[in-house]
């Protein structure tokens, strides 16, 4: 409805809206892939998870509920394949989220037709009882699997990635020694330094005192591992300076010169400025400067990888010198 | 080093970006200073450093001149709410500049002087800050 002709008359006033922040809720959204439910058909589609009832609706795997111990909701694919990129599979492009986590209930052997979706460039994550299969897949960037025993179906991943989808008040945490709801028979020191050797994530066991702890949560990177949180940071900020370029671009329809560049490159500092500040990367910086190329300026970003203290090694001398 | 001939010299707020048409030059003060010290029994010939006037923010004031009435009311409406200004001074051929960001500005903005002359076009315009590049 139009307003009333006198007043547009008198002063008609144009609008102009301020583009939107990025959206961050697809980083703390899990697709978890699923088994379907045993005498139920395929369905195939991805549904939005937000209580036990619903997960065994579409699945026999009960253990993915343990994100909702931190998330409201999660999304599940029931498929009998990993190839995710099958045509069968509806609705997969609809959802946003950068971590797909694989119920154990698919084998070690069908775990080597994963296919992720072509557009997804997130963390995989999966448990296995199959300790050398978690050191080699961990070693593939973007891949965190955890050691697992079988009966326990997961539990400790679904839980770990729930804690650290979660994100409390907004800030990336590595979830050190968490408490974890099952063991996973992991309670010697010798196999615990072993599993931490070769990075595998996994959860150490104290029945006298402790408990069920998570002993290491961390994710490949190509050529070794990276705190967990790094991958998600990164994104993260990505994403942040995306959107505030866009934002500044929109905001004051800049020229081509040198000024103009500069101050982008402020403004986009202070973004980052904002990362250091809360203590998720310890450094970083932005040079923004006018290249060759028609209205492209030429952008450099470096941060430090996000990293996490897990262990300390230390000597005790015994007696006065 | 900037020239103000060919200097770009205003603030940002929430992005959106302000330009002083005409300046006079811009004055930066840092009150933070590193000093060397030692005891008194001189043998120390490296000394220790220590640090003062770190509670005291920078500044940076621009002499302006006739400020654009839309711009002066920005400025008059910032000192009222406090509100948290970026301040540049940019060299447009090197690019070299000089930035404070989360500024305030420590004075209503006004116009201070009002004689026969060109002088009356001018008015300073302080801003304080803890983060001076």
């Amino acid at each position: 409805m139009s307003g009333n002709v006198l007043l547009e008359y008198v002063m008609p006033v144009s609008r102009v809206e301020v583009i939107s922040s990025p959206n961050l809720q697809y980083l703390h959204n899990a697709l978890v892939i699923v088994k379907p439910k045993t005498g139920g058909g395929i369905a195939q589609t991805v549904v939005r998870i937000t209580s036990e009832a619903e997960l065994a609706a579409i699945t026999d795997a009960t253990m993915p509920a343990k994100l909702l111990k931190n998330l409201s909701y999660f999304y599940a694919l029931p498929v009998s394949s990993l190839d995710l990129t099958a045509a069968g599979i509806t609705n997969i492009d609809e959802y946003k989220y950068w971590t797909i986590l694989i119920d154990p209930a698919f084998t070690d052997t069908e775990l080597e037709g994963y296919k992720k979706p072509s557009n997804f460039n997130g963390v995989t994550g999966y448990a296995s009882s199959d300790e050398e299969l978690v050191i080699e897949a961990n070693k593939v960037d973007k891949n965190s699997y955890f050691y697992s025993l079988e009966d326990n179906a997961g539990s400790n991943m679904y839980e770990a990635f729930g804690a650290l989808l979660y994100a409390r008040k907004g800030i990336w945490t590595n979830q050190q020694y968490m408490a974890m709801d099952l063991s996973d028979n992991i309670a010697e020191t010798s196999t615990a330094n072993a599993m931490f050797d070769s990075r595998v994530n996994f959860v150490l066991s104290d029945p006298e005192q402790y408990g069920n702890r998570l002993a290491l949560f961390c994710v490949g990177n190509g050529s070794g591992a990276s705190a967990i949180v790094a991958p998600y940071v990164y994104e993260e900020i990505t994403t942040v300076l995306q959107g505030n370029a866009l934002t500044w671009i929109n905001l004051n329809e800049p020229d081509y010169t040198i000024t103009q560049a500069k101050l982008l490159e402020d403004y986009l500092q202070k973004t980052i400025d904002a990362y250091i500040d809360n203590g998720q990367i310890s450094g970083g910086t932005i040079t923004v400067t006018t290249g060759n190329e028609q209205f492209i300026l030429q952008g450099s970003i470096v941060i430090p990888e996000p990293s996490a203290i897990w262990r300390v090694k230390a000597t005790l001398q015994e007696g006065v010198i | 080093m900037i020239q103000l001939w060919r200097s770009e010299n205003g603030f940002s707020i929430d992005g959106i970006t302000y330009y002083l048409p005409d300046v006079d030059g811009a004055t930066v003060t840092v009150n933070e200073r590193k000093h060397l010290t030692r005891g008194a029994n001189s043998t120390n010939k490296k000394g220790f450093v220590y640090k003062e006037n770190s509670k005291q923010a920078s500044t940076i004031v621009f002499d302006s001149v006739n400020v654009p009435a839309e711009i002066a009311q920005i400025l008059k409406d910032a000192y009222n709410n406090e509100t948290r200004m970026d301040v540049f001074c940019i060299d447009n051929v090197t690019g070299e500049s000089i930035s404070a960001k989360d500024c305030i500005l420590t004075t209503y903005f006004q116009q201070t002087n009002v004689t026969e002359g060109e002088d009356t076009y001018n008015v300073d315009i302080e801003f304080e800050t803890f983060n001076l590049k």
